[in-house]
Protein backbone atom coordinates (compact mmCIF):
# COMPACT_ATOMS: atom_id res chain seq x y z
CA UNK A 1 0.00 0.00 0.00
CA UNK A 2 1.08 3.87 -0.91
CA UNK A 3 0.31 6.49 0.74
CA UNK A 4 1.71 10.56 0.52
CA UNK A 5 3.85 11.35 3.20
CA UNK A 6 6.48 14.15 3.18
CA UNK A 7 6.22 15.34 -0.22
CA UNK A 8 6.73 11.84 -1.94
CA UNK A 9 4.62 8.22 -2.31
CA UNK A 10 5.52 5.80 0.34
CA UNK A 11 5.21 2.03 -0.09
CA UNK A 12 4.06 0.42 3.91
CA UNK A 13 2.27 -3.04 4.81
CA UNK A 14 0.67 -3.30 8.18
CA UNK A 15 0.43 -6.73 10.01
CA UNK A 16 -1.30 -7.57 13.32
CA UNK A 17 -4.63 -6.80 14.83
CA UNK A 18 -6.41 -2.98 15.21
CA UNK A 19 -5.42 -1.61 18.53
CA UNK A 20 -2.40 -3.03 19.52
CA UNK A 21 0.19 -1.21 20.76
CA UNK A 22 2.21 0.22 17.45
CA UNK A 23 5.64 -0.95 16.46
CA UNK A 24 7.21 0.77 13.21
CA UNK A 25 9.92 -1.42 11.12
CA UNK A 26 12.90 0.88 9.30
CA UNK A 27 14.59 -0.71 6.46
CA UNK A 28 18.70 -0.88 5.80
CA UNK A 29 20.14 0.79 3.16
CA UNK A 30 19.31 -1.28 -0.23
CA UNK A 31 17.42 -3.53 1.49
CA UNK A 32 12.93 -3.18 1.92
CA UNK A 33 10.05 -3.71 3.95
CA UNK A 34 10.72 -7.55 3.38
CA UNK A 35 13.46 -7.56 5.38
CA UNK A 36 11.38 -7.84 8.54
CA UNK A 37 8.96 -10.37 7.08
CA UNK A 38 9.95 -13.11 10.44
CA UNK A 39 9.57 -9.86 12.67
CA UNK A 40 6.79 -9.26 11.35
CA UNK A 41 4.97 -12.93 10.98
CA UNK A 42 6.67 -12.82 14.95
CA UNK A 43 5.27 -9.61 16.53
CA UNK A 44 1.98 -9.42 14.94
CA UNK A 45 0.32 -11.71 17.16
CA UNK A 46 0.88 -8.89 19.91
CA UNK A 47 1.57 -5.74 17.94
CA UNK A 48 0.36 -3.80 15.23
CA UNK A 49 3.53 -3.48 12.81
CA UNK A 50 4.33 -0.85 10.85
CA UNK A 51 7.04 -1.61 8.18
CA UNK A 52 7.85 1.05 4.98
CA UNK A 53 10.22 1.69 2.32
CA UNK A 54 12.85 3.86 2.78
CA UNK A 55 12.83 6.84 0.58
CA UNK A 56 14.46 5.75 -2.60
CA UNK A 57 13.86 1.91 -1.70
CA UNK A 58 11.14 -0.75 -2.73
CA UNK A 59 8.30 0.73 -4.21
CA UNK A 60 8.66 3.79 -2.39
CA UNK A 61 9.52 7.17 -4.76
CA UNK A 62 13.21 6.77 -5.49
CA UNK A 63 13.77 10.99 -6.17
CA UNK A 64 17.05 11.90 -7.47
CA UNK A 65 20.10 13.65 -5.47
CA UNK A 66 21.63 13.00 -2.13
CA UNK A 67 18.99 12.64 0.42
CA UNK A 68 19.75 13.27 4.29
CA UNK A 69 18.77 11.82 7.56
CA UNK A 70 16.45 15.00 8.30
CA UNK A 71 14.53 13.46 5.21
CA UNK A 72 14.26 9.85 6.37
CA UNK A 73 13.23 11.02 9.64
CA UNK A 74 10.49 13.38 8.20
CA UNK A 75 9.65 10.61 6.32
CA UNK A 76 8.76 8.01 8.78
CA UNK A 77 7.20 10.92 10.73
CA UNK A 78 4.83 11.70 8.07
CA UNK A 79 4.56 8.02 7.46
CA UNK A 80 3.59 8.14 11.12
CA UNK A 81 1.05 11.45 10.43
CA UNK A 82 -0.68 10.13 7.27
CA UNK A 83 -1.87 6.66 9.25
CA UNK A 84 -2.49 8.61 12.39
CA UNK A 85 -0.38 6.73 14.59
CA UNK A 86 0.01 9.27 17.92
CA UNK A 87 2.97 7.55 19.09
CA UNK A 88 4.84 4.00 18.13
CA UNK A 89 7.69 1.93 19.61
CA UNK A 90 10.68 2.54 16.91
CA UNK A 91 13.06 0.09 15.39
CA UNK A 92 15.76 -0.10 12.62
CA UNK A 93 18.94 -1.75 10.81
CA UNK A 94 21.68 -0.20 10.07
CA UNK A 95 20.25 3.28 8.23
CA UNK A 96 16.79 2.12 9.72
CA UNK A 97 18.66 2.44 13.33
CA UNK A 98 19.99 5.62 12.95
CA UNK A 99 16.70 6.68 11.75
CA UNK A 100 15.21 5.47 14.80
CA UNK A 101 18.02 6.83 16.92
CA UNK A 102 17.61 10.31 15.29
CA UNK A 103 13.50 10.19 15.74
CA UNK A 104 14.44 9.62 19.20
CA UNK A 105 16.62 12.72 19.52
CA UNK A 106 14.03 15.17 17.56
CA UNK A 107 10.84 13.81 18.32
CA UNK A 108 11.08 11.71 21.76
CA UNK A 109 7.08 12.44 22.20
CA UNK A 110 5.77 10.86 18.71
CA UNK A 111 8.22 7.39 20.37
CA UNK A 112 7.78 4.88 22.87
CA UNK A 113 10.39 2.50 22.84
CA UNK A 114 13.60 2.48 20.58
CA UNK A 115 15.24 -0.45 19.19
CA UNK A 116 18.49 0.29 17.34
CA UNK A 117 20.32 -2.26 15.15
CA UNK A 118 23.54 -3.09 13.85
CA UNK A 119 24.55 1.07 13.06
CA UNK A 120 27.36 2.53 14.78
CA UNK A 121 25.07 5.84 14.31
CA UNK A 122 27.59 7.93 13.07
CA UNK A 123 29.34 8.26 9.85
CA UNK A 124 33.59 8.25 10.01
CA UNK A 125 35.85 10.06 7.72
CA UNK A 126 36.86 6.80 6.54
CA UNK A 127 32.94 5.22 6.30
CA UNK A 128 31.93 8.51 3.96
CA UNK A 129 34.83 8.13 1.87
CA UNK A 130 33.24 4.32 1.33
CA UNK A 131 29.92 5.90 0.35
CA UNK A 132 31.06 8.25 -1.83
CA UNK A 133 33.38 5.05 -3.32
CA UNK A 134 30.00 3.09 -3.85
CA UNK A 135 28.29 6.21 -4.65
CA UNK A 136 30.32 6.22 -7.80
CA UNK A 137 30.05 2.33 -8.45
CA UNK A 138 25.93 2.13 -8.57
CA UNK A 139 26.28 5.59 -11.16
CA UNK A 140 28.57 3.98 -13.27
CA UNK A 141 27.83 0.24 -13.11
CA UNK A 142 24.45 0.23 -11.20
CA UNK A 143 23.59 -2.12 -8.37
CA UNK A 144 24.60 -5.12 -10.09
CA UNK A 145 28.32 -4.35 -9.23
CA UNK A 146 27.49 -3.93 -6.02
CA UNK A 147 25.35 -7.24 -4.87
CA UNK A 148 28.07 -9.62 -4.55
CA UNK A 149 30.47 -6.69 -2.79
CA UNK A 150 27.65 -6.28 -0.17
CA UNK A 151 26.45 -9.47 0.69
CA UNK A 152 30.67 -10.69 1.07
CA UNK A 153 30.68 -7.29 3.51
CA UNK A 154 27.24 -7.88 5.51
CA UNK A 155 27.58 -11.95 6.27
CA UNK A 156 30.09 -13.46 7.80
CA UNK A 157 31.92 -16.77 6.62
CA UNK A 158 30.18 -19.09 8.51
CA UNK A 159 27.25 -17.87 7.30
CA UNK A 160 27.68 -17.68 3.70
CA UNK A 161 29.05 -21.01 3.98
CA UNK A 162 25.67 -22.92 5.20
CA UNK A 163 23.81 -21.09 2.85
CA UNK A 164 20.40 -20.45 4.00
CA UNK A 165 17.60 -18.79 1.44
CA UNK A 166 17.75 -15.36 3.38
CA UNK A 167 21.10 -14.17 1.56
CA UNK A 168 19.56 -15.01 -2.14
CA UNK A 169 16.38 -12.90 -0.56
CA UNK A 170 19.00 -9.88 0.07
CA UNK A 171 20.83 -10.41 -2.81
CA UNK A 172 17.48 -9.84 -4.75
CA UNK A 173 16.76 -6.79 -2.92
CA UNK A 174 20.27 -5.25 -3.44
CA UNK A 175 19.82 -6.07 -7.04
CA UNK A 176 16.19 -4.73 -7.13
CA UNK A 177 17.07 -1.31 -5.07
CA UNK A 178 17.00 1.64 -7.31
CA UNK A 179 20.00 3.32 -8.13
CA UNK A 180 18.69 6.81 -7.51
CA UNK A 181 17.73 5.65 -3.96
CA UNK A 182 21.15 4.21 -3.16
CA UNK A 183 23.15 7.17 -3.81
CA UNK A 184 20.22 9.45 -2.08
CA UNK A 185 20.80 7.39 1.11
CA UNK A 186 24.59 6.50 0.67
CA UNK A 187 24.54 10.09 0.65
CA UNK A 188 22.63 10.19 4.07
CA UNK A 189 24.94 7.77 5.52
CA UNK A 190 28.39 9.78 4.46
CA UNK A 191 26.74 12.56 6.70
CA UNK A 192 25.50 11.36 10.05
CA UNK A 193 25.43 11.46 13.67
CA UNK A 194 23.05 10.36 15.56
CA UNK A 195 26.13 9.23 18.69
CA UNK A 196 27.32 11.95 20.02
CA UNK A 197 24.39 13.32 21.18
CA UNK A 198 23.23 9.58 22.16
CA UNK A 199 23.30 10.53 26.22
CA UNK A 200 20.25 13.05 25.28
CA UNK A 201 17.88 10.52 24.32
CA UNK A 202 14.47 10.14 26.61
CA UNK A 203 13.17 7.10 25.80
CA UNK A 204 14.28 3.50 26.46
CA UNK A 205 16.66 2.02 23.99
CA UNK A 206 17.98 -1.47 22.84
CA UNK A 207 21.01 -1.14 21.03
CA UNK A 208 21.38 -4.32 19.23
CA UNK A 209 24.40 -5.94 17.23
CA UNK A 210 25.20 -9.18 14.91
CA UNK A 211 28.46 -10.38 16.80
CA UNK A 212 30.22 -10.57 13.64
CA UNK A 213 29.44 -7.31 12.41
CA UNK A 214 32.65 -6.25 12.08
CA UNK A 215 33.38 -2.88 14.37
CA UNK A 216 29.59 -2.48 14.84
CA UNK A 217 29.23 -4.06 18.16
CA UNK A 218 32.31 -2.40 19.76
CA UNK A 219 30.80 0.92 18.98
CA UNK A 220 27.45 0.31 20.14
CA UNK A 221 28.41 -1.67 22.66
CA UNK A 222 29.67 2.65 23.45
CA UNK A 223 26.97 3.93 22.19
CA UNK A 224 24.84 1.66 25.10
CA UNK A 225 27.37 2.91 27.55
CA UNK A 226 26.70 6.41 27.21
CA UNK A 227 23.16 6.14 27.47
CA UNK A 228 21.95 4.77 30.92
CA UNK A 229 19.56 2.81 31.28
CA UNK A 230 19.95 1.07 27.57
CA UNK A 231 20.16 -2.30 26.89
CA UNK A 232 22.84 -3.70 24.62
CA UNK A 233 22.05 -7.60 22.74
CA UNK A 234 24.67 -8.89 20.65
CA UNK A 235 23.32 -12.06 18.58
CA UNK A 236 26.04 -14.95 18.56
CA UNK A 237 27.34 -15.59 14.90
CA UNK A 238 25.17 -12.95 13.04
CA UNK A 239 26.63 -10.21 11.00
CA UNK A 240 24.95 -7.35 9.49
CA UNK A 241 21.69 -7.79 8.76
CA UNK A 242 21.31 -9.32 12.25
CA UNK A 243 17.88 -10.02 12.29
CA UNK A 244 18.07 -12.32 9.38
CA UNK A 245 20.90 -14.33 10.28
CA UNK A 246 19.25 -14.86 13.87
CA UNK A 247 15.35 -14.47 13.46
CA UNK A 248 14.46 -16.28 16.71
CA UNK A 249 17.06 -14.06 19.19
CA UNK A 250 16.51 -11.19 17.15
CA UNK A 251 12.47 -11.23 17.68
CA UNK A 252 13.06 -12.15 21.24
CA UNK A 253 15.20 -9.68 21.97
CA UNK A 254 12.81 -7.24 20.74
CA UNK A 255 9.66 -8.97 22.29
CA UNK A 256 11.51 -9.23 26.20
CA UNK A 257 12.50 -5.69 25.69
CA UNK A 258 9.20 -4.24 24.61
CA UNK A 259 7.74 -5.94 27.83
CA UNK A 260 10.47 -5.02 30.17
CA UNK A 261 9.01 -2.62 32.94
CA UNK B 1 31.26 -11.30 22.72
CA UNK B 2 32.57 -13.49 25.74
CA UNK B 3 31.72 -10.24 28.46
CA UNK B 4 28.64 -8.59 29.12
CA UNK B 5 27.66 -5.61 31.15
CA UNK B 6 24.56 -7.13 32.83
CA UNK B 7 22.90 -6.39 35.95
CA UNK B 8 25.53 -3.66 36.86
CA UNK B 9 28.49 -6.37 36.69
CA UNK B 10 30.62 -7.74 33.67
CA UNK B 11 29.27 -11.15 33.14
CA UNK B 12 31.49 -13.80 31.38
CA UNK B 13 29.23 -16.04 29.05
CA UNK B 14 29.59 -18.51 25.91
CA UNK B 15 26.49 -19.22 23.70
CA UNK B 16 26.89 -22.03 21.07
CA UNK B 17 24.97 -24.34 18.73
CA UNK B 18 21.80 -23.81 16.95
CA UNK B 19 18.30 -25.38 18.06
CA UNK B 20 16.17 -25.11 21.30
CA UNK B 21 17.73 -23.17 24.05
CA UNK B 22 19.87 -24.59 26.61
CA UNK B 23 20.58 -23.02 30.00
CA UNK B 24 23.60 -24.52 32.32
CA UNK B 25 24.30 -22.73 35.84
CA UNK B 26 26.95 -24.03 37.16
CA UNK B 27 27.75 -25.45 41.14
CA UNK B 28 29.40 -23.04 43.44
CA UNK B 29 33.05 -23.19 43.79
CA UNK B 30 32.59 -23.88 39.65
CA UNK B 31 33.41 -21.87 36.82
CA UNK B 32 31.57 -22.28 32.97
CA UNK B 33 34.30 -24.51 32.65
CA UNK B 34 32.73 -26.95 35.00
CA UNK B 35 30.74 -27.34 31.76
CA UNK B 36 33.77 -28.41 29.12
CA UNK B 37 32.53 -32.28 28.86
CA UNK B 38 28.91 -31.75 27.92
CA UNK B 39 28.27 -27.92 26.58
CA UNK B 40 29.87 -28.84 23.12
CA UNK B 41 28.67 -32.14 22.54
CA UNK B 42 24.93 -30.57 23.99
CA UNK B 43 25.08 -27.28 21.74
CA UNK B 44 25.64 -30.30 18.32
CA UNK B 45 22.01 -30.35 18.85
CA UNK B 46 20.98 -26.95 20.59
CA UNK B 47 21.71 -23.59 21.51
CA UNK B 48 23.83 -24.13 24.61
CA UNK B 49 24.30 -20.61 27.09
CA UNK B 50 26.39 -20.89 30.17
CA UNK B 51 28.06 -17.97 32.25
CA UNK B 52 30.40 -17.49 35.28
CA UNK B 53 28.34 -16.46 37.71
CA UNK B 54 29.07 -13.31 39.78
CA UNK B 55 32.17 -13.66 41.41
CA UNK B 56 33.34 -16.74 39.99
CA UNK B 57 35.24 -17.59 37.04
CA UNK B 58 36.21 -14.84 34.53
CA UNK B 59 33.23 -12.75 35.83
CA UNK B 60 33.66 -9.68 37.82
CA UNK B 61 34.72 -9.56 41.13
CA UNK B 62 32.73 -7.76 44.05
CA UNK B 63 32.69 -6.63 47.65
CA UNK B 64 29.70 -6.78 48.48
CA UNK B 65 27.89 -9.50 49.99
CA UNK B 66 25.77 -11.75 47.32
CA UNK B 67 22.42 -13.12 47.21
CA UNK B 68 20.54 -15.63 45.81
CA UNK B 69 17.88 -12.87 44.38
CA UNK B 70 20.18 -11.28 43.07
CA UNK B 71 22.28 -14.29 41.14
CA UNK B 72 18.71 -14.46 39.90
CA UNK B 73 18.40 -10.89 38.85
CA UNK B 74 21.80 -11.37 37.06
CA UNK B 75 20.70 -14.94 34.91
CA UNK B 76 17.59 -13.07 34.45
CA UNK B 77 19.47 -9.64 32.69
CA UNK B 78 21.94 -12.41 30.99
CA UNK B 79 19.08 -14.50 29.73
CA UNK B 80 17.59 -10.79 28.38
CA UNK B 81 20.85 -9.82 27.02
CA UNK B 82 22.02 -12.68 25.15
CA UNK B 83 19.31 -13.07 22.91
CA UNK B 84 18.31 -16.74 23.68
CA UNK B 85 14.94 -17.45 23.37
CA UNK B 86 12.69 -19.10 25.80
CA UNK B 87 11.50 -21.63 26.47
CA UNK B 88 14.53 -22.81 28.27
CA UNK B 89 16.17 -25.80 29.50
CA UNK B 90 17.61 -25.49 32.51
CA UNK B 91 20.35 -27.67 33.67
CA UNK B 92 21.54 -27.03 37.05
CA UNK B 93 24.48 -27.92 40.09
CA UNK B 94 23.66 -28.04 43.53
CA UNK B 95 22.47 -24.45 44.74
CA UNK B 96 22.41 -22.76 41.35
CA UNK B 97 19.07 -25.31 41.52
CA UNK B 98 17.72 -21.92 43.69
CA UNK B 99 18.25 -20.02 40.92
CA UNK B 100 16.44 -22.03 38.31
CA UNK B 101 13.33 -22.52 40.69
CA UNK B 102 13.10 -18.82 41.51
CA UNK B 103 13.31 -17.70 38.09
CA UNK B 104 10.88 -19.88 37.15
CA UNK B 105 8.43 -17.80 39.97
CA UNK B 106 8.56 -15.17 37.95
CA UNK B 107 9.02 -16.47 34.46
CA UNK B 108 6.62 -20.00 34.33
CA UNK B 109 6.10 -19.36 30.73
CA UNK B 110 9.56 -19.53 29.99
CA UNK B 111 10.75 -22.79 31.16
CA UNK B 112 10.68 -25.88 28.73
CA UNK B 113 12.42 -28.17 31.57
CA UNK B 114 14.49 -29.16 34.36
CA UNK B 115 17.57 -31.16 35.10
CA UNK B 116 18.53 -30.94 38.80
CA UNK B 117 22.38 -32.52 39.15
CA UNK B 118 22.93 -33.16 43.16
CA UNK B 119 19.93 -29.91 43.90
CA UNK B 120 20.37 -27.94 46.65
CA UNK B 121 17.25 -25.94 47.73
CA UNK B 122 18.34 -24.63 50.92
CA UNK B 123 20.65 -24.65 53.65
CA UNK B 124 19.47 -26.73 56.91
CA UNK B 125 19.32 -24.20 59.96
CA UNK B 126 21.46 -26.17 61.55
CA UNK B 127 24.63 -25.98 58.55
CA UNK B 128 23.85 -22.28 58.39
CA UNK B 129 27.03 -21.65 61.11
CA UNK B 130 29.61 -24.36 59.03
CA UNK B 131 28.92 -22.18 55.44
CA UNK B 132 29.18 -18.90 57.91
CA UNK B 133 32.89 -20.57 59.13
CA UNK B 134 34.06 -21.83 56.19
CA UNK B 135 33.28 -18.17 54.09
CA UNK B 136 34.76 -16.94 57.01
CA UNK B 137 38.25 -19.05 56.90
CA UNK B 138 38.11 -18.42 52.82
CA UNK B 139 38.19 -14.39 53.46
CA UNK B 140 40.64 -14.76 56.66
CA UNK B 141 43.32 -17.16 54.90
CA UNK B 142 42.57 -17.71 51.56
CA UNK B 143 40.93 -20.87 49.45
CA UNK B 144 43.36 -23.38 50.22
CA UNK B 145 42.71 -23.15 54.27
CA UNK B 146 39.10 -23.64 53.02
CA UNK B 147 39.89 -27.05 51.16
CA UNK B 148 39.39 -29.38 53.82
CA UNK B 149 35.86 -28.35 54.55
CA UNK B 150 34.76 -27.51 50.80
CA UNK B 151 36.23 -28.86 47.92
CA UNK B 152 37.91 -32.04 49.81
CA UNK B 153 34.19 -33.29 50.79
CA UNK B 154 32.51 -32.17 47.69
CA UNK B 155 34.91 -33.82 45.24
CA UNK B 156 37.17 -36.28 47.49
CA UNK B 157 40.56 -36.31 45.52
CA UNK B 158 40.59 -40.34 45.35
CA UNK B 159 37.68 -40.42 43.10
CA UNK B 160 37.47 -40.51 39.41
CA UNK B 161 39.99 -38.96 36.97
CA UNK B 162 43.36 -37.68 37.98
CA UNK B 163 44.01 -34.87 35.70
CA UNK B 164 40.16 -34.01 35.68
CA UNK B 165 40.33 -33.73 39.37
CA UNK B 166 43.61 -31.68 38.93
CA UNK B 167 42.01 -29.13 36.67
CA UNK B 168 39.05 -28.44 38.29
CA UNK B 169 41.05 -28.13 41.74
CA UNK B 170 42.82 -25.77 40.05
CA UNK B 171 40.24 -23.57 38.73
CA UNK B 172 38.98 -23.93 42.40
CA UNK B 173 41.83 -22.53 44.04
CA UNK B 174 41.92 -19.79 41.81
CA UNK B 175 38.51 -18.56 42.90
CA UNK B 176 38.21 -14.62 45.03
CA UNK B 177 38.06 -15.96 48.66
CA UNK B 178 36.00 -12.93 49.23
CA UNK B 179 33.79 -13.87 46.41
CA UNK B 180 33.73 -17.30 47.38
CA UNK B 181 32.85 -16.14 50.97
CA UNK B 182 30.03 -14.29 49.59
CA UNK B 183 29.14 -17.23 47.83
CA UNK B 184 29.20 -19.69 50.79
CA UNK B 185 26.77 -17.02 52.67
CA UNK B 186 24.53 -16.37 50.14
CA UNK B 187 23.28 -19.94 50.01
CA UNK B 188 22.05 -20.14 53.68
CA UNK B 189 19.03 -17.85 52.16
CA UNK B 190 16.16 -18.88 50.99
CA UNK B 191 15.25 -22.13 51.38
CA UNK B 192 13.24 -22.98 48.14
CA UNK B 193 12.24 -26.69 48.23
CA UNK B 194 8.79 -26.33 48.17
CA UNK B 195 8.78 -24.62 44.76
CA UNK B 196 9.53 -27.97 43.48
CA UNK B 197 5.58 -29.12 44.10
CA UNK B 198 5.22 -26.39 41.82
CA UNK B 199 7.22 -27.41 38.80
CA UNK B 200 4.55 -28.58 36.00
CA UNK B 201 7.33 -28.67 33.14
CA UNK B 202 9.02 -32.18 32.55
CA UNK B 203 12.12 -32.55 35.26
CA UNK B 204 14.77 -34.87 35.81
CA UNK B 205 16.77 -34.83 39.04
CA UNK B 206 20.03 -36.72 38.71
CA UNK B 207 21.87 -37.44 42.21
CA UNK B 208 25.52 -38.38 42.50
CA UNK B 209 26.21 -42.01 44.13
CA UNK B 210 29.57 -40.97 46.00
CA UNK B 211 27.95 -37.15 46.85
CA UNK B 212 28.44 -36.42 50.57
CA UNK B 213 27.26 -32.80 50.42
CA UNK B 214 24.07 -33.91 49.05
CA UNK B 215 23.58 -37.51 49.59
CA UNK B 216 21.18 -39.33 47.14
CA UNK B 217 18.36 -39.64 49.17
CA UNK B 218 17.92 -36.11 49.74
CA UNK B 219 18.27 -35.34 46.08
CA UNK B 220 15.36 -38.69 45.88
CA UNK B 221 13.43 -37.01 48.84
CA UNK B 222 13.17 -33.71 46.66
CA UNK B 223 12.36 -35.36 43.29
CA UNK B 224 9.66 -37.42 45.22
CA UNK B 225 7.98 -33.96 45.37
CA UNK B 226 8.23 -32.89 41.74
CA UNK B 227 5.33 -33.66 39.98
CA UNK B 228 5.94 -36.73 37.26
CA UNK B 229 9.79 -36.04 37.94
CA UNK B 230 12.47 -38.74 36.65
CA UNK B 231 14.87 -39.43 39.17
CA UNK B 232 18.24 -40.54 37.80
CA UNK B 233 21.47 -41.86 40.32
CA UNK B 234 24.85 -41.93 38.54
CA UNK B 235 28.17 -42.99 39.84
CA UNK B 236 29.57 -39.37 40.76
CA UNK B 237 30.43 -36.39 43.14
CA UNK B 238 29.23 -33.66 43.99
CA UNK B 239 30.68 -31.79 41.44
CA UNK B 240 29.03 -33.83 38.61
CA UNK B 241 29.40 -32.38 35.16
CA UNK B 242 33.22 -31.82 35.89
CA UNK B 243 33.71 -35.33 37.64
CA UNK B 244 31.24 -37.38 35.72
CA UNK B 245 30.52 -35.82 31.89
CA UNK B 246 29.91 -39.06 30.36
CA UNK B 247 26.79 -40.15 32.10
CA UNK B 248 25.09 -37.23 33.14
CA UNK B 249 25.69 -36.31 28.82
CA UNK B 250 23.86 -39.48 28.20
CA UNK B 251 21.22 -38.79 30.51
CA UNK B 252 20.97 -35.19 29.13
CA UNK B 253 20.58 -36.39 25.93
CA UNK B 254 17.88 -39.13 26.14
CA UNK B 255 15.84 -36.68 28.76
CA UNK B 256 16.25 -33.29 26.59
CA UNK B 257 15.46 -35.50 23.20
CA UNK B 258 12.67 -36.62 24.02
CA UNK B 259 11.48 -33.38 25.20
CA UNK B 260 12.51 -31.65 22.19
CA UNK B 261 13.15 -34.12 19.22
CA UNK B 262 16.16 -32.21 18.35
CA UNK B 263 18.54 -35.64 19.24
CA UNK B 264 17.37 -39.09 17.20
CA UNK B 265 16.93 -40.93 20.91
CA UNK B 266 19.36 -44.24 20.31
Amino acid sequence: MKIKANGININYQVDGREGAPWIVLSNSLATNLAMWDQQAADLKAEYRVLRYDQRGHGATDAPTGRYTFEQLIADALGLMDALGIKKAHFGGLSMGGATALGLAQKHPDRLDKVIVCDSPCQSTPTSSQQWEERIVVAQEKGMEALVEPTVGRWFPPAVLEAKPAHIDKVRQMIRTTPVNGFIGCAAALANHDYASAVATVKRPVLFMAGEKDGVTPTAMRKLSAALPGSRYVELPGAGHISNMDQPEGFTWAIADFLKAA
Amino acid sequence: MPWMDANGISIHYQIAGNGPSVVLLHEMGGTLDSWDGIAPILSENFRVLRYDQRGSGLTEKVRQPITTEQLVDDLAAVLSQSALPPPYHFVTVAAATMQALIYMTRHPDRIASFTFCNPFTGADPSRVAALNERAGLAEREGLRAAIPTTLDNSWPSEIGDRAAYATYRGRYMAHDPVCFAALNRSIAQPNVTQLGRDIHKPTMVVAGRFDKVRPPATSEQFAKIIPGARFELIDAVHMMPAQAPGPLLALLKDFLGAQTGAIARQ
